[in-house]
């Protein structure tokens, strides 16, 4: 072993955690836990979007406000559940594999996220110009009944869109920068 | 709790030590950290050899690591490595200059491209030409030109600390 071999050697088995073991395993616990708590919230929103859709079959009025957000329910949840069910993370079996297989599957699951994010912000600006026809539609030959529940639906939709575009744009940097890294290790 | 998690806990400082060569923040190589014992926590019932835990829980932190890259945008410059301090063998100022020394390790390895990297740390880690081969999936030819480049590279950048 030459001397910088013996220097490098040194320097790298210095190197120590700077908690210890009984703290890390505790908060992978609470990480696991915040995981189930997240995907039980999604879960309810669901539920209480399901609910609200199906309102007028167990009797609940139809009001114009129900007529105009119920395309949104419809385009809406199937897309956030498509999204959130096809899952961009690697699985426990990925991550086991060799660095070389990793990078492979992790480049496709890039490729099918940046895929998700082109579909998320054309979903959002189709709702935005849903909500923008039936906007003019209601102030052009609704009464006030109409207008006012179409008025709110414009207003939900281009928060919606602008907050997709903003996500999409932050996560599509994200996966574009981790796409080039793993792109160099196939 | 799955099988052989309590021995996940004796390989806490190899982890570790992978992970800072992924990420130089504190506060991020933590969250690394947390992500990786996560991710093998998840994994580890798929392990079929548990002889072979150490090999295994290093393959999942090392592709977590290079997949952590995305959030290390700049590589900082190394820190100085001050030969003064190292060559003291004074006991009050050696774990200063050793943890120095280490952080400049780090700082050097955070430089390197990926592919010469992790298999430098691999063999820092005291693992073979073989099993570094097996843990990149590449061949031991393959592992040998890539040690020998990031090692040149690294003793470039010692010997420029060396001349400022």
């Amino acid at each position: 072993m030459t001397e910088f071999d013996k220097l490098m050697q040194s320097a790298w088995q210095t190197a120590r955690p700077p908690v210890d073991g009984a703290a890390l395993a505790a908060s992978v616990h609470r990480t696991r836990w915040h995981q189930r708590l997240r995907r039980c919230l999604e879960t309810v929103l669901t539920l209480v979007g399901i609910a609200l859709l199906t309102r007028p079959l167990f009797g609940g009025a139809t009001t114009p406000a129900y007529w105009l957000v119920m395309p949104f329910f419809v385009a809406y949840l199937p897309t956030v559940w498509w999204l959130l069910l096809r899952n961009t993370q690697p699985s426990p079996a990925d991550v086991a594999q060799s660095v070389r297989t990793f990078a492979h599957t992790r480049l496709n699951q890039l490729r099918a996220g940046l895929r998700e994010l082109r579909i998320a912000r054309f979903a959002a600006i189709a709702l935005l110009a849903y909500a923008s026809v039936a906007t003019i539609s209601a102030f052009a030959f609704g009464g006030p009944a109409w207008q006012a529940p179409a008025r709110d639906l414009l207003a939900y939709a281009g928060a919606c869109a602008l907050a997709t575009l903003w996500l999409s744009r932050w996560q599509g940097r994200r996966r574009l920068r981790e796409y080039r890294a793993m792109r160099r290790l196939t | 709790m799955p099988p052989l998690w309590s021995q996940v806990n004796a390989f806490h400082p190899q982890l570790w030590r992978a992970v800072c060569g992924y990420e130089l923040n504190p506060a991020l190589r933590e969250e690394l950290m947390q992500e990786v014992l996560l991710a093998i926590w998840q994994a580890l019932p798929t392990l079929r050899e548990h002889d072979r835990l150490l090999p295994f829980v290093l393959r999942v932190a090392h592709n977590l690591g290079a997949s952590h890259v995305r959030t290390a945008t700049r590589a900082p410059a190394p820190l100085r490595l001050d030969p003064v301090q190292h060559d003291v063998p004074d006991p009050a100022t050696t774990d200063e200059a050793e943890r120095a020394r280490s952080e400049w390790l780090f700082e050097a390895l955070v430089t390197l491209p990926l592919r010469l990297r992790q298999p430098l740390m691999l063999q820092l880690e005291g693992f073979d030409y073989g099993e570094i081969a097996s843990l990149l999936g590449i061949s031991q030819e393959n592992v040998g030109v890539r040690l020998h480049r990031g090692r040149a590279l690294l003793k470039t950048l010692l010997s420029q600390e060396d001349i400022a």
